[in-house]
């Protein structure tokens, strides 16, 4: 009996920790889109200016 | 402002409790975020919704944004003025505003919706990031606008007042900031940050015109007489072979031979009229044999074409017969020759192979035998030598001595008319000097029996001056002036018009339009010094000056291949010998 309960406290131990481990990387992945989605659209705009720039001084 | 806040709730007992707090502050902010001085929670309530503020003894109520409330069961509004016992519903929750007890200067009775869901409670914080001040839209359009104005509207903008000839600050962006690399230290000096100085027009490649503003002296790699007679329509631009912006110190130089056998793999097809030998690479099969150019007098070179192999004899004789005699008549003609069958035509008698064997010659200073570098000194470019003259090549071994009782006395050299005053004044002087037997045994050296051994009997002058004409004929006839020098002599009775040294003039450069670096070559494997020079000249077999010393495409080849060559071969491209330019 005390050991089905220590069985199950130690799952939801375990679950807890891998909730919570998610709960924090989806976290630091949310806040890198804050970095990667502005970076990227910045990055298409150089893109086409350079293109353009290419063919002015070519 | 000392405001005190009671929140009313009915208890499990049936009896109505309240708790109060006390907030010093200039407003009372109300809201669902969780740092409102009263939260509430429901439906349409904002975490900031509106904000209570006393001015003076009126007491005012502001929304923020779109939230609303309404007063007394009125209409909604976003502000109003508050009186003591008005009841303010926002989200169902009520705040009521009660006469404040002594000390406080606000009192606000709130009484909380009970009846709203469990998420209202979620939703009164912050759980997502979208909910903070951070926004991915508006970073991307801030980073967006200043890619475009920086990188973009900026420099145009300067571009165009630089052609306007107007200057702009230089921690302004100009249109250097569109550089593709950096320029070559050359073009970096003379165009500095004006792109403009090469890219006249947008849209359009940088065009010769620019180039040639600086390099006006550039030839044409063919002439454009002669190209209007092949098929290879308009020379290709400036910037197909020389590509700037490249690494910092390299060469501006495409090196490909793609460029150059594009045109030469098949000339005989595209050249035309022009006849230029086909070349695909660097072999045997690929690369046609090597031609010098030489110079030969005018006189014969008419009508010689490339390949043609015209003779010294047959050049000597047109010009005696022409009586284009003395350097200032004859014009020299640079003509292509074969390796084979052409010769030199320099007007100067020269034995390499005697002059390099230690037992006929050996160096005045040490005895030792000539090397190459006595007489051949490189010159600064590591690929051509100094000239060769008397001066600094032969005077140290050859002196200009006619008589060996006078040691001392040299003949001018290279002014054949002073040469015989000088011989004509030492005999007359010798002749007529009193201390002296006036009949004087003049033993001659020329092979005419008839005078030799004659003693002169006649007056000083006359005998002087007999002398002098005997050593004169002996000077350009026998030893002297002619060991080393082609000389005419068309028997004239004044001595002084009968003999001409035909002007000697030393190829500088065999092959004008190439490069061959000496220097580079100086050490060949295991070969150096004169080893190294001796096995691409074979100057030790040359006992005639008008042997040309050049090795074949063969003695390349045993180092050297193109980039099909197989391995332990040194790679070699066009460019590496071919000047794509031709000299001026």
């Amino acid at each position: 009996m005390l050991q089905s309960l220590v069985t199950l406290l130690c799952r939801r131990q375990m679950i807890l920790r891998r909730i919570r481990r998610d709960i924090r990387l989806n976290g630091w992945l949310r806040l890198w889109l804050y970095v990667h989605v502005p970076l990227s659209i910045a990055l298409l705009a150089a893109l086409i200016v350079h293109i353009l720039v290419t063919f002015i001084y070519w | 402002m000392y405001a005190l806040l009671r929140q009313l709730r009915h208890g499990p007992n049936g009896l109505d409790e309240y708790a109060d707090t006390e907030v010093n502050s200039d407003s009372i902010t109300i809201g669902s975020a969780a740092n409102r001085d009263i939260q509430l929670l429901g439906r349409g309530v904002a975490a900031d919704h509106a904000l209570i503020r006393r001015a003076g003894k009126t007491l005012t109520i502001a929304c923020r944004g779109r939230a609303r409330f309404t007063i007394n069961g009125g209409r909604a509004k976003a502000s109003a003025a508050l009186e003591s016992g008005d009841v303010i519903d926002i989200g169902g929750n009520h705040v009521t505003v009660l006469d404040p007890p002594a000390g406080f200067d606000l009192a606000l009775a709130i009484q909380l919706n009970t009846d709203i869901e469990k998420s209202e409670f979620e939703s009164a914080f912050k759980t997502e990031l979208e909910q903070t001040w951070l926004s991915k839209r508006r970073t991307s359009w801030t980073l967006l606008l200043l890619t475009v104005v920086l990188a973009f509207a900026l420099p145009l903008a300067t571009a165009l007042l630089h052609r306007d000839r107007m200057t702009t600050s230089t921690w302004v962006p100009d249109d250097t900031f569109w550089s593709a690399g950096p320029l070559s230290p050359a073009h970096a000096q003379a165009a500095g940050r004006r792109c403009e100085a090469c890219h006249l027009q947008f849209f359009v490649h940088s065009r010769d015109q620019e180039c040639k503003k600086c390099h006006d002296k550039i030839q044409d790699h063919v002439p454009v007489a002669d190209l209007r007679q092949t098929q290879l329509g308009s020379p290709p631009r400036c910037g197909v072979c020389h590509e700037e912006h490249n690494a910092p110190g390299g060469s501006i130089v495409i090196r490909s031979d793609a460029f150059c056998v594009a045109c030469h793999a098949d000339s005989h097809a595209r050249f035309g009229t022009q006849h230029v030998d086909s070349v695909s690479g660097f072999s045997e099969k690929t690369h046609p044999a090597f031609k010098a150019t030489v110079l030969v007098p005018a006189a014969n070179s008419t009508g010689a074409d490339a390949g043609d192999a015209p003779h010294m004899d047959a050049a000597l004789a047109a010009t005696i017969a022409t009586g284009l005699s003395g350097s200032a008549l004859i014009d020299w003609k640079p003509v292509r020759v074969s390796l084979t069958s052409g010769q030199e035509h320099s007007n100067l008698k020269y034995s390499h192979a005697e002059h390099l064997d230690i037992n006929k010659v050996q160096r005045a200073s040490d005895s030792k035998a000539l090397g190459c570098a006595d007489c051949h000194r490189l010159a600064a470019d590591g690929e051509h030598f100094a000239p060769i003259t008397m001066a600094n090549a032969c005077s140290a071994c050859h002196e200009l001595t006619f008589d060996d009782k006078a040691p001392d006395r040299q003949l001018p050299h290279g002014k054949p008319r002073d040469a015989m005053l000088m011989i004509e004044d030492y005999y007359a002087r010798k002749f007529s000097d009193p201390d002296k037997t006036s009949a004087v045994s003049t033993r001659r050296r020329v092979p005419d029996n008839a005078l030799m051994d004659e003693t002169c009997t006649g007056t000083p002058f006359a005998c002087g001056m007999r002398r002098a004409s005997l050593e004169i004929t002996n000077q350009f006839t026998r030893r002297g002036c002619v060991s080393c020098h082609v000389v005419t002599d068309n028997r004239a009775a004044d001595v002084h018009a009968r003999f001409e040294v035909l002007p000697v003039r030393l190829v500088r450069d065999y092959f004008p339009d190439s490069h061959f670096n000496h220097r580079l070559h100086a050490v060949q494997k295991d070969l150096t010094g004169d080893a190294a020079c001796l096995s691409c000249h074979k100057a030790r077999d040359s006992t005639d000056s008008r042997t040309l010393l050049l090795p074949s495409i063969g003695k390349c080849l045993e180092c050297h291949g193109d980039t099909r060559a197989t391995t332990n071969r040194v790679t070699l491209q066009c460019v590496s010998c071919h000047a794509y330019h031709s000299q001026p």
